[in-house]
């Protein structure tokens, strides 16, 4: 099935989507650190601060973030998921 | 569940269905999943799966794109999110207004204009600085957070479900199922869309997600059923996101909104809502903007971008793809962003 590209290939290309400035643009990461409405979201090695006022959540939750907001929590199992995508 | 076997079964169950199938998805991030992972090629021959209005900046209507640029040009200072900044309108785009002097600034988030300008400029009580707040119901609560920090906002923000009925309407667009969008539902819910009698699943965007999508609303049809499910049940939750809906309906008041390709479409829109008059650049730039409307003098353009958006043509049949309309020279808005179905199209197809 060499079509096929859709495979969870880890996190590449995370970078290149932080450096773009797309607003449809939602990647899921790691909550580290909380102050206030900032927390520091780790994107597998990328850290970035992102804004939590939409969410209620706490340190070691994942969240969705979407143009610099955490639109939601992500269930823990998540990357469990994400990693049973094999072909 | 591995691809192979979630392939057999929409080929099986495909088969059984024997009429043509249009599935329609209704979110950039889809088209582009759809793309990527050249799942089109995968889909058995009478399953088509359609791309709908779900790219923000592509329906985003030529008057407010020729205010935006027109208020640039003018002076005042426009912030707005990457890729609305290449979309042509009667006055140019606001790419062209910066390289001509005007400051416009992009970002990927809107606190980073929040924390480097707002507070500073409320300090002095003053502001030129407008953003562009565009987008779906996932961007707008961020619009919703800055206008509470005290930003100025030119409000091109829109509503999503009532495109979906104006598109069920359409007698030209025929419609078996729709790939809901994720992100969109993880702030207003499911329970919204139950109005919409067709088979729909809420999806998310691996392509094991749309391959899901595609298998449910199969079995959907198989049954007769016209149900809202969810496939993407690791983010979007049944309520939606309360707190964002709350930011959202404290700060906007919903109104009748032109889409692109979709003309008016009622209450479809979002304004910020007359207590925040103060922070509504309609409001505190009606002199120039009634101006700017004034003087504009439509184009002709042979874009048909309107019919690509509604799924009517694919990208390929308008005369201009691929020849004077390139993500390098967008003639319409929707090669300009990455989410446009011609962008994805040109890059991913041609």
């Amino acid at each position: 099935m060499s079509s096929m590209k859709g495979r969870w290939r880890g996190w590449h290309g995370i970078k290149n989507n932080l450096d773009k400035k797309d607003m449809c643009l939602a990647i899921p990461g790691k909550i580290l650190r909380i102050k206030n409405q900032l927390a520091t979201v780790d994107f597998n090695g990328i850290q970035k601060e992102v804004n939590i006022s939409l969410v209620d959540i706490k340190v070691g939750e994942y969240v969705m973030v979407h143009a610099g907001f955490a639109i939601d929590k992500m269930d823990d199992n998540y990357v469990d998921e994400l990693k049973s995508y094999e072909i | 569940m591995k691809y192979e076997k979630i392939l057999d079964n929409i080929r099986q169950k495909a088969a059984q269905i024997k009429r043509p199938l249009r599935f329609m998805e209704l979110c950039g991030t889809h088209a582009e999943a759809i793309s990527k992972h050249g799942i089109k090629s995968l889909m058995p021959e009478n399953i088509k799966l359609i791309t709908g209005p779900g790219c923000p900046v592509c329906v985003t209507d030529q008057e407010d794109i020729d205010i935006i640029v027109g208020l640039a040009i003018a002076g005042i200072s426009v912030v707005c999110y990457g890729d609305a900044v290449g979309v042509p309108g009667n006055l140019g785009s606001l790419e062209e207004a910066r390289r001509n002097g005007s400051d416009v600034r992009m970002v990927y988030d809107v606190s980073e204009i929040v924390e480097t300008h707002c507070n500073a400029s409320l300090r002095k009580g003053k502001s030129n600085l407008v953003f562009w707040g565009l987008g779906f119901e996932t961007t707008t609560p961020a619009t919703a957070w800055a206008v509470a920090q005290g930003l100025t906002v030119f409000s091109s923000h829109k509503i999503f479900p009532p495109a979906m009925e104006i598109l069920l309407k359409n007698k030209d667009v025929k419609i078996d199922g729709f790939i809901n969008p994720g992100h969109v539902s993880t702030i207003i819910g499911t329970q919204i869309y139950k109005q919409f009698k067709i088979p729909q699943v809420v999806a998310g965007f691996e392509a094991m997600d749309v391959l899901r999508a595609v298998d449910m609303l199969l079995d959907q049809i198989i049954s007769g059923k016209t149900e809202v499910q969810n496939e993407y049940t690791r983010l979007v939750k049944k309520e939606g996101n309360k707190k964002a809906l709350k930011l959202i309906n404290d700060t906007f008041e919903i109104v009748d909104s032109k889409w692109r390709g979709l003309g008016v479409i009622k209450k479809a829109g979002l304004k910020l809502k007359k207590k925040y008059q103060a922070r509504d650049a309609e409001y505190i730039y009606r002199d120039i903007i009634k101006d700017i409307k004034s003087k504009i003098k439509p184009k002709y353009n042979a874009c048909r971008c309107g019919e690509v958006l509604q799924g009517m043509i694919e990208s390929r049949e308008c005369p201009l793809f691929g020849k004077i309309c390139t993500p390098d020279s967008p003639q319409g808005a929707c090669m300009v962003s990455t989410e446009g179905s011609c962008n994805i199209e040109y890059r991913y197809e041609k």
